[in-house]
């Protein structure tokens, strides 16, 4: 696009230039650029948004702004005002090498007010962006945070105390598909009928309870697994399972945990290991 | 990162994981056992129920002093954006 020397033109005509600009963006002095972020990855995550914007006389500007997001997964914002001119094009990606798809997530619009009360313009790109998969403008798309593939995870739960159950929360800002669940429970050798139930709660109600359909006895240890779709199977090769639902998605506050009739003082849960695939909800 | 161990219920975890994110404990919630005893409703821990009782259903009350490690906005610093704290602190957590 040819670029005639704007700080020459009329009002009227910049204006007719900007309606009809394919590409460019134009910004008025009242408009501020805001880079939003969501971020799981803790020890220093950083995401920078660079960019180009051509002025009214016609000079080519670039502009960098980073934001170092919380790992909390709450969404954080700058505001940034680039003067007035044509913003031409910015890409935005983290600094962690060890960042993956679904952990952190950007967002960039345009808010007219720098201060105060401020209103959305115009929002230009949101998505997932890691260290080497920047997203641009022009170019990417605007994605949810609940979209694409999410980042695969294995945790490690709470090791809980001898007689207490398991019980792992869903953090703030994530929202999980549960893929696999696994937890061993060691039995003392108090003669007693355990029977250890599996429940998903939404942090008050009870949603879903399965069994294993088998009673465990006195000093035993067998794994008890979960996964979707898999049957409710008592023990074989030590091996014993609740049944889940398939595409089993849970919301911040979900509980995943156990509740083990006649559980006594000496019986020990090992910590659990999940295996979810985790999305950030923006709100 | 040292292990946590939880001062209300004795749970031992990893405030960080391999992965690069910070795990959140949360204390696992009780089990009450609403039972009808000789015509009495009466709500008891599992190790109070005797011979005889009929259960009627099950509570799960959060854990007294339950620790909470999820956050939640407490506030906003000048810029807009939040300030989180723990859900609930609960008897604290020490290092093992």
């Amino acid at each position: 696009m040819d670029f005639p020397i704007l700080g020459t033109l009329s009002a009227i005509d910049r204006a007719r230039i900007a309606l009809t600009s394919q590409g460019p963006f134009f910004l008025s002095g009242e408009d501020a650029l805001q880079l939003s972020v969501i971020n799981s990855l803790a020890g220093g995550q950083t995401v920078t948004i660079v960019g180009r914007m051509m002025l009214l006389d016609g000079t080519m500007r670039t502009f960098s702004e980073t934001i170092t997001p919380s790992a909390a997964r709450t969404l954080q914002s700058i505001q940034r005002s680039l003067g007035e001119g044509w913003l031409l094009n910015f890409s935005v990606s983290a600094s962690a090498a060890t960042t993956l798809i679904g952990m952190t997530w950007a967002r960039v619009q345009v808010l007219r007010g720098q201060t105060g009360a401020t209103s959305l313009v115009a929002s230009l790109m949101a998505g997932y962006v890691t260290s080497s998969q920047p997203i641009a403008w022009p170019g990417s798309p605007i994605e949810s945070s609940l979209e694409g593939q999410g980042n695969i995870r294995s945790i490690t739960g709470t090791n809980p105390a001898a007689g207490v159950e398991i019980s792992e929360t869903v953090p703030t800002g994530a929202r999980w598909k549960l893929l696999a669940f696994s937890a061993s429970f060691v039995t003392d050798a108090t003669v007693a009928n355990r029977g250890p139930v599996f429940f998903v709660d939404d942090g008050v109600t009870v949603l879903f309870a399965t069994d294993p359909n088998i009673l465990q006895t006195a000093s035993l240890s067998p794994r008890y697994n979960a996964f979707p779709g898999g049957p409710r199977l008592s023990a074989v090769q030590s091996n014993s399972q609740w049944s889940l639902p398939v595409d089993l998605r849970l919301l911040a506050g979900y509980r995943l945990r156990t509740s083990t009739g006649n559980l006594q003082a000496g019986d020990d849960w090992t910590a659990p290991q999940m295996l979810v695939e985790e999305w950030l909800e923006a709100p | 990162m040292p292990k946590m161990r939880c001062n209300t219920c004795a749970g031992v975890y990893d405030s960080l994981l391999p992965d690069g994110t910070q795990y959140y404990h949360a204390c696992p919630p009780l089990l009450m056992i609403a039972i009808d005893r000789a015509g009495a409703r009466l709500e008891v821990a599992p190790g109070d129920v005797r011979g005889g009782d009929i259960t009627i259903e099950q509570r799960f009350p959060d854990r007294p002093n339950k620790r909470d490690e999820n956050v939640t906005i407490a506030s906003f610093d000048k810029a807009g954006n939040p300030i989180t704290a723990p859900r609930s602190v609960g008897g604290g957590a020490v290092a093992v």
